[in-house]
Formats: structure tokens, sequence, C-alpha cells
């Protein structure tokens, strides 16, 4: 690995952790104001209660803030990167390490939450992040695609994202408590539904990677 | 010596061919200027140059290697553009210390304290927001980003649109002791031709996306002439050499004379002076007029 390489390596390292920790912070606020808000007995039980709530909207906010992180990306930090002197190819794998970074550092404060609050949202998690994880490359061919068409059309493809994204994390949330509190086995559907999530990133992820590598700076 | 080279670069948007079959060399150790109309395929060239826009055709490279998607090339270069205050998605909120932070960590010979002395010589509030500064500080940025990268071969487009005189004397003054205390090529794009023609070794002039003139400025200058004189006797003059922008006045005339080498007289009745690049980028613009 070269040392341009290395170093859009840690660029796009630094950006995912900032994203994550701006979501984190984001959902520790809104914990706080509805332990604040909605106290109903002690505020640690109130704080407790509420944990479960935040996990949940820490969920949604894995697949739709990546969705959007990466549709900015191609119009807004890929392109300074790449005015910069970076290479396409770089941008490329650096896009890659930074999503997963802000998945995976969401995740596991989102697990480090479910252990202590006790909440059994374990596979509903593991499915959030394996959606989110299929969001990014798809924002990225949104944000490729979207670059010429402007501001209006923008606007309205990210928030029909956010509600695709919403919609979708929803069901499979429903779906796998379902499966879960009716005790039906969930490893079948489990296993597909990565399977699933995983040809689609593979495809999202190569089409992203053609589009990405005929890019300019904007 | 090094050469960043263009051979054959044809760049089509759709139908429109901005720039048509452009070779060009850039020498390294030189500082050179790059002159031409709005529109002329200045920031094209040279975002094609330095593999920020790929080419519809054509191949540029550094002492032979291809620049396009090539780290060892790439990091010799640094190639300074126009930042936007705006993007697609509304006001760049970028501040500028994020946006120095991340030329630092892509500039591999990125000198941070030089950086930090330029930000106090143009007086730029770092956590002042991109959006939030005037078009004289955003050059004053670009100029930072350049200067402190500390590149082999350094291209500043438009680097002192909107900057007051003073701020433009400093930054002249700054690639001149930068130039002779490294050796660093740079090449820079301004429509200020008369205040930065004194920088320049070589030039280059392009027009409608074709390099019209590509070579040491001096020798260009040495054959430039500004020919007056009584209308009859400029004509006999400039008999047979190329001739821009003739203007009448009464009996009098004037013309810009391009030769093709340095003339040694145009004759009796005529007055002969030397023209700047500046005032013969003008006439070039205005149109050329060949004598039969």
């Amino acid at each position: 690995m070269g040392e341009l390489s290395k170093r859009a390596a840690k660029y796009y390292f630094v950006q995912g952790t900032k994203q994550a920790l701006f979501v984190l912070a984001f959902l520790a606020m809104i914990t706080v104001l509805n332990c604040l808000v909605f106290v109903d007995g002690s505020v640690m039980d109130s704080l407790m209660d509420n944990i479960g709530s935040s996990i949940r909207y820490g969920s949604y906010m894995i697949v739709l803030c990546n969705f959007m992180f990466s549709v900015y990306g191609p119009n807004w930090y890929d392109s300074i990167a790449l005015s910069l002197g970076c290479r396409r190819k770089d941008i490329f794998i650096g896009e890659m390490i930074k999503q997963v970074m802000f998945v995976l550092s969401d995740f596991i404060v989102l697990i480090a939450l479910a252990t202590v609050a006790k909440q059994e949202y374990i596979i509903v998690l593991i499915g959030f992040v394996v959606l989110g994880l299929v969001m990014g490359p798809l924002g990225l061919i949104v944000g490729h695609k979207i670059k010429r068409i402007g501001r209006i059309v923008v606007l309205v493809t990210i928030m029909v994202g956010a509600f695709f994204s919403a919609m979708l994390s929803n069901i499979i949330a429903m779906r796998t408590e379902a499966f879960i509190t009716e005790g039906c086995p969930v490893t079948g559907v489990v296993i597909g539904f990565i399977i699933v999530a995983a040809v689609l990133y593979t495809l999202f992820e190569f089409w992203a990677y053609n589009l990405n590598k005929k890019s300019m700076v904007v | 010596m090094s050469i960043l080279s263009g051979k054959n670069i044809v760049k089509s948007y759709g139908k429109e061919n901005v720039l048509k079959n452009v070779s060009v060399e850039i020498e390294t150790g030189k500082i050179y200027g790059l002159i031409g109309r709005n529109g002329a395929g200045k920031t094209t060239l040279l975002s094609i140059l330095t593999a920020q826009n790929p080419a519809s055709q054509g191949e540029i490279t550094l002492d032979g290697k291809p620049v396009w998607e090539n780290e060892e090339s790439l990091s010799h270069i640094c190639y300074s553009r126009e930042i936007s205050p705006v993007t697609m998605f509304g006001p760049n909120t970028l501040k500028v210390k994020e946006y120095l932070a991340t030329a630092r960590a892509f500039y591999i010979n990125w000198d941070e304290a030089y950086a930090k002395e330029l930000i106090k010589l143009f007086n730029i509030d770092i956590k002042k927001r991109i959006s939030k500064l005037s078009k004289g500080m955003l050059s004053a940025v670009t100029i930072i980003v350049a200067l402190a990268s500390k590149a082999d071969i350094t291209i500043l487009d438009e680097p002192v649109a909107g900057l007051d005189v003073v701020a433009r004397e400093q930054f002249y003054k700054l690639v001149i002791e930068e130039y002779s205390e490294t050796g660093r090529t740079f090449i820079i794009s301004t429509h200020i031709i008369e205040e930065a023609a004194s920088l320049f070794e070589k030039i280059i002039i392009i027009d409608k996306g074709e390099i019209k003139y590509q070579e040491n400025l001096d020798e260009l200058l040495s054959r430039a002439y500004r020919v007056s004189g009584d209308t009859d006797a400029v004509d006999k003059a400039t008999e047979g050499f190329k001739i821009y922008n003739p203007e009448s006045l009464g009996r009098n005339k004037v013309v810009t004379v391009l030769a093709d080498k340095p003339v040694e007289s145009f004759g009796e009745g005529v007055q002969v002076e030397p023209v700047s690049l500046q005032n013969l980028f003008y006439a070039m613009c205005m149109g050329e007029r060949k004598e039969a």
C-alpha cells in the first residue's frame, strides 16, 4: 500500500469515526430529552426504559445516515479529496472504510447499550447493520447520478431514500421481533437476508466503482 | 529536469469540443503563465493534466509515466483550484481549518509551519466556514494550499481573483521567493496579465480549445511590435507580417505585429515600440489580419 493510499485510508477512517460520533451524540441528546420529558418514576428507570427506544432510533439512523452521507460523497467530500490529489481507487476504498467504520462504530455502541439495558435486540441490530452497509454504495450511486440534476431532485431523492430506509428498517425489525417472540426459527430468514444483502452490496459496489472511475472534481 | 506532457488531448462534453487536439509540455523548474479568454479551456486543460478530469482522448505523462491514477506522479503535483462557497446541498459549511487539514492529509510534503505563516500573512480566520469567506479570502486559501503543499509542480488557477493589490503583490513575492529557494515549477493561470507577466519564464496562450503559443516569454515579446505612423507607411512597413488589431485614427494607423523572428528595422516613417504581454494578448484576441 503506497503512501498516498495510506493517507487516503486514514482520512476516510477519521471521517467515518466523526460521522459515527455525530450520530451517537444526536442519539444521546434525544435519549436525555426523552428521559427528561417523559419521566415516569425515577430518572434512572426512565433512562433504562428510553434506552430501548434509543437503540431502535439508532438502528434506523445507521441505515438512513449511511445512505445520506454516501450521497454527499461524490459531490462534496470525495470531490475535495480528488481535488487534493487523491486517486479514484483510493476514494472508492476510502468510502468503503468510512461506511464500515460508521456502521460498525454505531453497532458496537448500540450492542453495548442493548447488553447494559438487557434489551433483546441483537438480531434486529445485525439486520440493521447489514441493511446499513447495503445503503452505503446505493447512496454513492445516487450521489454520482444526481450530480447534474440539481438540488430539488437531491432533496427529493434523500427524502425518498430516508422514507424507504425507515420503512424497510421497520419491516425488518417487526418481522424479526415477531419471529423471536413467536419462537419461529429465524436462522433461514436471517441467512437468506444476509445472502441477498451480500449480493446487493456486491452489485452496488461494482456499479459505484464504475461510476467512480470517471468522476471529476465538482 | 522532468516533463509533464500532454499529447493530443481532446475533451468533449457531448458534441462540444472544449479542447481540440492540444499538446503541451511543461518543463520543471520554470514558472509558466497560462492565459486565455474566458471559456478558452484553461481550467479544463489544467484539470486534465492533473488527472482531476478524464480526457476524452490523449495521453498525459510525467517523466513518461501516466499521471492518471498513478500515485507516484500525483504525489508531485498540486492543482489548487477555486473553492466553491456553495455545494449542491447548500452552503459549503466546511471550516477553513478542516479544509487545510484535508490538504495536509493528502499532500506528502505539506509544510504546516509555512501554512501557519501564510494564514497569518493573509489574515485568514481558520475557524470561519468557507461559505462565509469573501472571494479574496477564498483565493488566499487556495494560495495557502498551493504554496504549503510544497509540490514539485504547483498549479494555480486564477489565484489572485478577488485579492486586493497588497495581497496580490504579496502573492507574487511569495511565488518568487519559493521559486528561488526550491526551484518548484509553477503554472499560473491568470487574467491579470500585466502584473503577473514579470513572473513568467514561459507562456502558454490558449484560445477556443487550441494552444496558440507555447514558448519562452522573452522570445515571444522580442518579436512583437507596436508599429504606428502614417497609414500608407505602416501598411508598407508591415507588409508580409502577421498583424493584429489594426486601429486607424484619421491618417494615422497603429498595428500590433508578431513576426516569426526579431525584426531589425521596419523602415523609415514609422514608430516602433515593444509590446507588453497584455497588449499583445489583447491584440491577438481582437483578431488577426494577414497582409497579402
